[in-house]
């Protein structure tokens, strides 16, 4: 038995159909209701999660893998094995500023909105540029519309909503797509399952 | 009002009744062995300068670091690793002992972490290091030493993964300039980095992604023998093999498995690494290796080898498992204020039959039988005029 955490949400239909296709029946995943903890076949045992609870869950051993984003990754740091890296949940993290406006002019501390304070710190420690950060937790844009921010540091899908908005990308810092992680122990303790589950999702069944 | 005057700081605890029970225990059955092993103990001060830790081959990340300063304005760290401090001790010390020595220690180590992960910031460490020794006899006294260690405390319940710094060491040797990239990519093994690293590095990259899964059972031996043509990385896989043998043949092989990918959080190893895993715990209890450069911080060409457990980590299982049966505990009275009840011939008795005895401070019977209920107590005995009666509660 491996235990499982699926990301709830942006990620959660997307990797339903991967398990789909990978031959395992999602019935129960799909109409699960209220239920928080799913298993199938006595050989899986889902749990569904914030996509942050899912890194804790992994960290701590208590799943030993789980599905999420690498952003989540990036931004928590934390000890987890990174298995594989899924076709599905691509974006960029990208730097993204007011149309005509050239975000690195000046000599004044620049000010940056994002959901991901640690991603966008180690971005601008990089490149030895201080800058203060804000975080926030929804609708990034609105930061330097409003003039809270100067840019924001964000995951950018398709680009519609910056350009809606009247933002541009001034810097790409990452690509994004959803991962396949593992408990560092589990990986040596159920080696064969792991590897098997990652099989089993990378080359799926068609 | 204060505002932080009755809690601890995060990462710390206060330990009460039956936890300093199972943290004694645990402490005093590593302890005999590592005594019945001919270690001595060693205690290292908890405040050291910043310098023993802020560069060189034992370097320590200055945000993991406690610092303060001293009456001089100068940097002081708490202690965040005993192995530093030690070979500090060596140099100043030690250095005209005839070598090898064994030591051992049991004491705290203090470390920032993340907030709000249940990490302990105050560590109980205890470990051994057996100093200017290097070589098979060495490595193999170590793991047998850490095999005993997990089996007293986990049965067979758990697993002692070994590994070899010099094969990645050798592996990595072609990729001069992405080198740390890899290095990193191996210790956290991000597959996905590993693939790429390895399509950057062309045909020289392929062994990368061979390494990085050369972990698992005993086949893996065999399997690394297959895969992997660098000489150095033979030998390196050649040494854990033979270790591997002598302990089949000391009966301590069956929780043994293999790595020859790791890359551990300790910069300083460089032969012989392994750890120590409890079955259903998602992180190591204990760690070690050979680390036969860390005396060069010192100008000293001394090899040393040693592991540490995670006291703490270490009980968070034993916790859960292991319930001591505590002493059925018997309250006396002494109805003469003058008499103590404890300094009696006759309570020494009880104590033998394996009681344990708590005097009343009380002042009247009455007052006696409410905290003696309170504290659970088994039974009351009362001393009047030099006699005992025994009142069950």
């Amino acid at each position: 038995m491996i235990n499982i955490a699926l990301t709830k949400g942006r990620l959660e239909k997307s990797t339903i159909k991967l398990l789909e296709a990978s031959g395992i029946d999602c019935t129960e995943l799909i109409d699960k209701g209220r239920k928080l903890i799913i298993e199938i076949d006595n050989k899986y045992r889902f749990v569904f999660a914030k996509a942050a609870d899912v890194v804790t869950y992994v960290e701590r051993g208590i799943s030993d893998v789980g599905i999420v984003g690498k952003d989540t990754l990036m931004e928590m740091n934390r000890p987890v094995n990174e298995i594989a890296a899924l076709p599905f949940g691509e974006c960029k993290f990208a730097l993204a500023t007011i149309a005509g406006v050239n975000f690195y002019s000046g000599y004044g501390i620049k000010t940056i909105a994002t959901k991901y304070p640690e991603v966008t710190k180690q971005f601008f420690e990089n490149k030895n540029m201080p800058v203060d950060i804000i975080k926030i937790e929804g609708s990034v844009e609105l930061a330097p519309l409003l003039d809270l921010a100067d840019g924001i540091v964000d995951i950018v899908e398709t680009g519609m909503t910056l350009k809606e908005n009247g933002l541009v990308v001034a810097e790409y810092l990452a690509d994004i797509s959803a991962r396949l992680i593992s408990n560092p122990v589990s990986l040596k303790t159920k080696k064969a399952e792991i590897f098997d589950f990652c099989a089993k999702l990378t080359d799926p069944v068609v | 009002m204060k505002k932080y005057d009755k809690v601890t700081p995060e990462g710390t605890r206060d330990y009460l009744f039956r936890e300093c029970k199972i943290r004694r225990g645990t402490e005093n059955s590593l302890r005999k062995i590592f005594e019945d092993f001919g270690y001595d103990e060693v205690m290292t001060t908890s405040l050291e300068f910043y310098d023993v830790f802020s560069d060189g081959i034992g370097k320590m990340s200055q945000n993991e670091l406690y610092t303060l300063t001293d009456g001089s304005g100068r940097l002081i760290t708490m202690r965040p690793d005993s192995t530093k401090p030690i070979a500090r001790l060596f140099a100043s010390r030690l250095k005209e002992f005839v070598l090898p020595i064994k030591l051992f220690y049991s004491q705290p180590v203090f470390k920032r972490n993340v907030r709000f992960n249940k990490k302990f910031d105050e560590i109980l460490q205890m470990g051994v290091e057996l100093i200017g020794a290097s070589g098979f006899r060495s490595d193999l006294e170590i793991l047998i030493l850490a095999i005993k260690c997990m089996k007293e405390l986990f049965g067979s319940d758990f697993y002692l993964e070994i590994g070899h710094m010099g094969v990645i060491t050798s592996v990595l040797n072609s990729f001069s300039n992405l080198k740390n990239e890899a290095k990193q990519a191996l210790a956290i093994k991000n597959f996905p980095d590993i693939e790429s690293l390895a399509n950057q590095m062309g045909k020289d990259g392929a062994v990368l992604k061979t390494v990085s899964k050369l972990f698992g059972g005993k086949e893996i031996l065999l399997e690394a023998k297959k895969e992997l043509q660098d000489k150095e990385a033979l030998l390196a896989i050649k040494e854990i093999e033979e270790l591997y043998l002598a302990l089949d043949n000391a009966g301590c092989a069956e929780n043994i498995i293999f790595d020859f990918s790791v890359v551990q959080d300790v910069q300083y190893y460089t032969g012989l690494v392994f750890r120590g895993f409890v079955k259903g715990k998602g992180m190591e209890v204990m760690s070690g290796g050979r680390y036969d450069t860390l005396y060069s911080d010192y100008s000293l060409d001394i090899p040393a080898i040693g592991f540490a457990f995670n006291i703490n980590e270490t009980i968070d299982v034993l916790k859960k498992e292991k319930i001591e049966t505590e002493k059925p505990k018997i309250v006396i009275y002494s109805s003469d204020k003058m008499v103590n009840p404890m300094s009696l011939e006759v309570v020494k008795q009880y104590i033998e039959k394996g009681y344990s005895f708590v005097s009343s401070i009380c002042d009247t019977l009455e007052e006696t039988i409410t905290w003696a209920k309170a504290i659970k107590a088994k039974k009351i005995v009362i001393v009047e005029n030099n006699k005992l009666e025994e009142r069950e509660i």
